[in-house]
């Protein structure tokens, strides 16, 4: 039975431009299980970003195999296992916020129900309205939105289908501090099931939800993953692979304990060598 | 009528009364002839005295203008699509639309009356020919303007190109294809009057060939006037409809 895991063997991406060959990504084996949040953190153009496009099947490697839910990319694309959240909110301007959060559902209507849609559990746009906070603003234009309300509505828009595998490629790097701390917990609540409003009625049985969260920073990443993965520079390869076990729920106030500084500590060392300073 | 849309429409309105009364006051204080410029007034005169007339004649060239219009949009938006979809299309379609644009269409007319005949069809390609590359260049532009990401979040869920050019592309491109419709309404309709100078027995530029003929020099310029009229309401349909279907936009292009 396919779940929701990641698979990568021996993926290796280059990008030729003018004749120019850059070594994007060395050959690189990974392997996340279902309902992992794996952070991915690493120096500018490591190929944090290039890794999470191989692993939705927008980019092809140029050898090994991608697998997720034990399928090629392209047909968990088809099968809507994926909620992606991109750098900018990247919402279509003419929608509100209702109709962009509920846009993903309007396309490619036959791909999830032609290979079973067992494993999506769409749920219902007001409800998830309600779990980003945005009640009020439903008839809102995105230009009317701040950049973390515009955000929120993007984030959403990645739950709308109940995708099993979220890919967020630093989704809240041009929030300023407050909001971007604001949305991290946000983001948790909803990954862990506990971000469902009252008025939604009983919770479903939750499913994990397998998340790649690329980021730059290193509090982010400790804070929110369960395991974090640290690149090199170009050649992007893995230089350490960092299990973090602090409890969950995650608070704020973890952010002060020692295991938090600890685990910080590492990311930054492994980060420092892999840049080779 | 409120306060605020007389605010606006007040001072262009006093502009051209002041142009027009220093036009008028030009010629009766120098005396010059008609010959050389007629007076706003004897042109307004020609004007009235045959509504029917002009009417008829502004029909006949506005029909060819909106259909040469509606065929170049057409084309433009099928050529812009094949152009979006693979880089060797978008090399293909660039440099013919650039030389159909270096193109004096008009002094092309009377060489597409030979080839269509007397009839409202080489007219009508004229209009066409005026207004296809400034739509295609838009067009173009307009589909190719969605952001990387909002693409990527359509292909993520592996969105068909019918769906990302309808629901992504196209709306992108609206902006765009109206501010080529600005421009084009001049054309347009300057593309179809002068194609109407050859062979052509109805339209306003028919009208203006047959006043020069007989030295009408007042009918000639109101010819050009009544032109002019049909691109300013031309003009507020399209702002009209840009406030339609352009509600979504931050910052309304004024008109």
């Amino acid at each position: 039975m396919a779940d929701g895991a990641i698979v990568l063997r021996g993926v290796a991406k280059v990008f030729r431009r003018r004749g120019e060959q850059t070594n994007a990504l060395a050959p690189l084996d990974l392997n996340i299980p279902e309902g992992q949040f794996v952070a991915v953190i690493g120096p500018s153009g490591c190929g944090k970003s290039t890794l999470l496009r191989l692993v939705a099947g927008l980019l092809e490697p140029d050898a090994g195999t991608v697998s997720v839910a034990g399928q090629s990319p392209l047909g968990a694309r088809q099968a809507k296992w994926f909620g992606l959240v991109p750098q900018t909110p990247a919402l279509l301007p003419w929608r509100t916020v209702r109709g962009n959060i509920g846009l993903l559902g309007e396309l490619n209507r036959g791909g999830a129900r032609a290979r079973g849609d067992s494993h999506l559990v769409p749920v219902e746009v007001e409800t998830l309205i309600a779990t980003v906070g945005l009640q009020g603003f439903e008839s809102a234009l995105p230009h009317e939105l701040s950049g973390g309300m515009q955000q929120r509505v993007a984030l959403a828009r990645a739950f709308a289908l109940g995708a099993p595998v979220l890919l967020m490629d630093e989704p809240f790097a041009a929030l300023d501090e407050l909001t971007r701390e604001e949305m991290r917990f946000l983001l948790l609540s909803v990954w862990d099931g506990r971000g469902r409003p009252a008025a939604a009625g009983p919770a479903e049985p939750h499913r994990p939800r397998t998340v790649l969260f690329v980021t730059h920073s290193i509090e982010e990443a400790v804070l929110l993953a369960d395991r974090v993965l640290v690149l090199s520079a170009r050649p992007g390869r893995v230089v350490a692979d960092l299990p973090i076990d602090l409890p969950r729920p995650r608070v704020a106030a973890q952010a002060d304990s020692d295991e938090f500084v600890h685990h910080t500590r590492n990311v930054r060392a492994a980060l420092r060598q892999g840049a080779g300073r | 009528m409120t306060a605020r849309t007389l605010r606006t429409i007040l001072p262009p309105l006093l502009a051209f009364a002041v142009l027009l009364g220093a036009w008028e006051l030009v010629v009766r204080a120098f005396g010059i002839t008609k010959l050389v410029l007629p007076a706003p007034t004897a042109i307004a005169s020609a004007i009235t005295s045959d509504w029917g007339g002009w009417l008829s004649a502004a029909r006949v060239t506005g029909e060819e203008a909106l259909l040469g219009f509606l065929i170049a949009l057409v084309v433009a938006l099928v050529l812009a699509v094949a152009a979006t979809s693979t880089p060797a299309a978008e090399r293909a379609v660039l440099p013919v639309v650039t030389v159909v644009q270096l193109i004096p269409v008009v002094a092309l007319a009377p060489a597409l009356v030979i080839g269509l005949g007397f009839g409202p069809a080489p007219r009508i390609l004229v209009a066409a020919l005026i207004t296809f590359a400034p739509l295609t260049v838009n067009a173009v532009v307009g589909l190719q303007s969605v952001e990387p990401d909002t693409l990527e979040v359509l292909r993520s869920v592996h969105a068909s190109r019918w769906e990302i050019l309808v629901r992504l592309r196209l709306p992108m491109a609206l902006p765009y294809l109206v501010a080529a419709a600005r421009v084009c309404v001049g054309l347009a309709l300057i593309g179809a009057m002068v194609a109407e100078w050859q062979g052509s027995s109805e339209g306003l530029g028919y009208t203006f060939t047959r006043a020069q003929r007989s030295l009408a020099t007042e009918r000639m310029w109101a010819a050009v006037f009544v032109l002019a009229l049909m691109g300013v309401v031309a003009l507020a349909g399209i702002g009209l409809l840009e406030r339609r279907l352009l509600r979504w936009r931050p910052t309304r292009v004024r008109t």
